[in-house]
Order: structure tokens, then sequence, then C-alpha cells
């Protein structure tokens, strides 16, 4: 009696077992597509593409950095990136922000496209896009600033100038998306 | 008890007409004689122990007739229960049709067992499931897939356009090769200026922004057109004061 309830106990786990490996292998194949993956420090919580990976940035006030992942060239600089950066505030905030783009106009290789105001979860921002040009390539970069604990965020979408528009939709959704804790 | 004497003599005695009629047979009549002739005996026997009992002063206990009395009836049922037992309810105790056992519930062993394995299994799913489809990637974010160089506080090589206003008191002071207090600063002077001051070219379109080091230095620059002009009308009037 024993033995039958057993063997058969073991042969239903046995078969369980085999559909919930059956279920993971169809489930590892649905991963192949892009799913949100999420990424926190600093109080910034954002929600990026799995076609964007975590990486490291030269910025000595860079906290976080993703890239695109496909846009990675061979020695493993990211061409097209998101990086978030602070840096404690000297006087007010508006003046800061000003002060960092006022000083780009000395340089010709900087040339500042556009800039305005926005919310970032419902945080006052101001957006900044220029040029930049480096080695003869031409980047366009879009700067979104805001205030925090007497902090200056900013999160900086970058790309080659050609390139820039076609990502920058990842950008504004995970502005969009942004938790600001 | 004297009646159930007489009964029991009554009976013995119909017990003989019949037999002498032939209504039973002789086997019966002797087996009927003898039950009774051992009933009365018995009765017998208890009358005389009474009698005895009664002649020595004893009192007669009713209780323990009464036990007495009730004893061989327990023993019928018993034997009645027995018989019933064995020739009604399982006529054939070899056959399995009539000694179908009481299904017995689920012993404790068995139960523990079964409950062992719903908890290995459950235990076995859960952590299928969770090695399965538990994203480890969004938990460990220290392995970096690339480097980022784009910063929102680049270093800044200064291109300035230089307009410097010229009072008496500089008038041999050489501008040409102005450097700013900056080491970053690479300083270059408006093509708009007058003519004695060979110019480099002046790539600055910017409106108005002054150099902290425009005072030390004496100089002033000024990029708009107007400004320019008004420096250069201003530089030769120093000119025509020379």
């Amino acid at each position: 009696m024993k033995n039958n309830i057993l063997k058969r106990s073991i042969l239903i786990i046995s078969i369980l077992l085999l559909i919930v490996c059956a279920f993971s292998c169809v489930s590892a194949a649905d991963n192949s597509e892009i799913t949100m993956e999420t990424l926190s420090k600093n109080g910034i919580v954002v929600h990026y593409p799995s076609n964007w990976g975590y990486s490291e940035s030269t910025s000595n006030y860079s906290f976080m950095a993703l890239s695109k992942l496909d846009s990675i060239d061979s020695f493993g600089v990211g061409q097209v990136n998101i990086n978030f950066e602070k840096k404690p505030i000297e006087g007010e905030f508006y003046t800061f922000v000003n002060d960092t783009y006022k000083s780009m106009q000395w340089d010709s290789s900087f040339d500042l496209v556009s800039s305005g105001g926005l919310m970032v979860s419902n945080i006052d921002a101001v957006e900044y896009i220029y040029t930049s040009t480096e080695n003869g390539v031409e980047r366009e970069h879009k700067a979104v600033w805001f205030e925090k604990g007497g902090q200056a965020y900013v999160m900086m979408y970058s790309a080659p100038t050609a390139d820039f528009e076609n990502d920058l939709y990842v950008f504004d959704y995970m502005l969009s998306d942004i938790q600001v804790t | 008890m004297p009646d159930d004497r007489e009964k029991l003599l009554r009976i013995m005695d119909s017990l003989e007409s019949d037999y002498q009629s032939g209504k039973i047979s002789a086997e019966k009549y002797s087996y009927f004689r003898s039950k009774y002739e051992d009933k009365l005996n018995s009765i017998d026997a208890q009358e005389a122990t009474r009698r005895i009992r009664s002649m020595q002063g004893k009192p007669s206990s009713d209780t323990s007739k009464k036990k007495k009395i009730k004893k061989p009836s327990q023993n019928k049922k018993e034997k009645q229960q027995d018989l019933v037992q064995k020739y009604i309810i399982n006529p054939k105790k070899d056959d399995a049709r009539y000694n179908k056992k009481e299904k017995k519930s689920m012993d404790s062993g068995t139960f523990k067992l079964l409950m062992l394995l719903i908890l290995v299994l459950g235990f076995t799913v859960g952590v299928g499931y969770g090695v399965f489809n538990l994203d480890f990637d969004s938990i460990s974010d220290t392995s970096s897939v690339g480097i980022v160089q784009d910063s929102a506080f680049p270093d800044i090589t200064e291109n300035v356009v230089a307009n410097t206003s010229y009072t008496n008191s500089y008038s041999s002071y050489d501008s040409s090769s102005y450097d700013d207090s900056s080491d970053d600063v690479e300083t270059t002077q408006d093509s708009s200026y007058s003519s004695d001051y060979s110019s480099s070219s002046s790539s600055s379109s910017s409106s108005d922004y002054s150099s902290s080091s425009s005072s030390e230095s004496g100089s002033s620059y000024d990029s708009g057109s107007s400004s320019s002009s008004g420096s250069s009308s201003e530089s030769s009037e120093g000119g025509s004061e020379e």
C-alpha cells in the first residue's frame, strides 16, 4: 500500500517537474523579447529597456549610466548613452545651470541648439539641447536638470547627431517614468 | 416457585399424553422429558435449599436468585448472538464475499508520508519557478556593459574673442598675444580692431560676456559689433591723442 503511494507520488512529482521545466524553457524563449529593467541609485529610480545596459562613466559626477547595447564599439565605449550626474550647487540653481552653458559658449566645439523648461516627477526642471564636436565627430546631447537636496541632478542623453532622434524616445520615456524620492 | 413446579408437571403430563397418542416421536419425547426433568430437579433443589436456609434462620436473598435467574438468560442471549453472528451474518467463513472488512481509514504513517511528499513537491515547484523566472540581471547592477564618456560637465577649451580698449597709459602695451589668466583660455583678437594691430581671425559669435581678467589687464572684451566699433573709435581717439 505504502509502496504504491510512494511510486505514484514520485511519478506525479516527476511529471510536474517536467511541466515546470518545459514552462521555463518557453519563458526563456519569450525573454528574447525586450523587457523593462529597473535601475535605482541616489533616490532616482528609472526603468529602461533590456536592449540597454548599465555602464561605467568616466565623469566624476556620474552616479549611474546606461548605454544602448548595440551602440558599444570595439573599445567598449558606448555611443548612445544616458548619463546621470549630480553636483553640489554653487549659488542659485538656475544661475548654476546657466553658467555651465555660458562657459560652453567660449568653446567653439559646443553649439547650443535650444533650451526650455519642463517637469520631471513633479519637479521643475530645465532642458538644454546642444551639439559637441570631438575628433571630427559631431554628437548631440539633451540634458535635463533639476534640483534635489541642494544638488543639481542632470540626466543627459547623448548620441551621434545622425542617430540622435532614433533613440530619443527611450530618454523621453525614462523622463516621463522617472521616480525621484 | 411452586407454580413453576406445577406448570412443569402439567407440561410433562401433556408431553406424556402427546407421546402416547403418537403426536411426537420417541426421540423428541425423550429429549424434552430429560430436559423437563432437569428443570424439575433444579427447582426441587432450589426449594430444598430455601427450606434449609429458612430452618437455619438465614434470610433468602432475592438478589442472588435474580442473579441466578438472570445469568442463564444473559448466557442465552450471548449464545444466540454468537449463533446469529456465526450462521446468519457470516454463514461462510471462507467466503470472501461475506467476510468483507471495513475499509480502514488512512493511518498516520501514510498521512505523514503524503504530507511530506506534498511539501517536497511544493518546495520543488517553488524553487523551479523562482530559478527560471527571477531576473537576476536586474538585481545585480555591478557588471557594466560599457563605458560612457559623455558628461554634462565637460572640459571647456575657451576660444575667446578679445576686443581691447587702450588708454594712454596702456598705449605701449602689446596686446597681440594676450593670454588670459586661465591656462585653458586661448585668446584671439577681433578682426574689427584697428589696422595697427595685426589681428588673428575671430570665430566667436557670442553676445556679451566679460572676462574677469579684463580688469586686471586693463582690457575689456566686447564682441558685439556696436561695442567693437565703439572700442575701435575709442582706440582711434586714443591714437589721435597720441
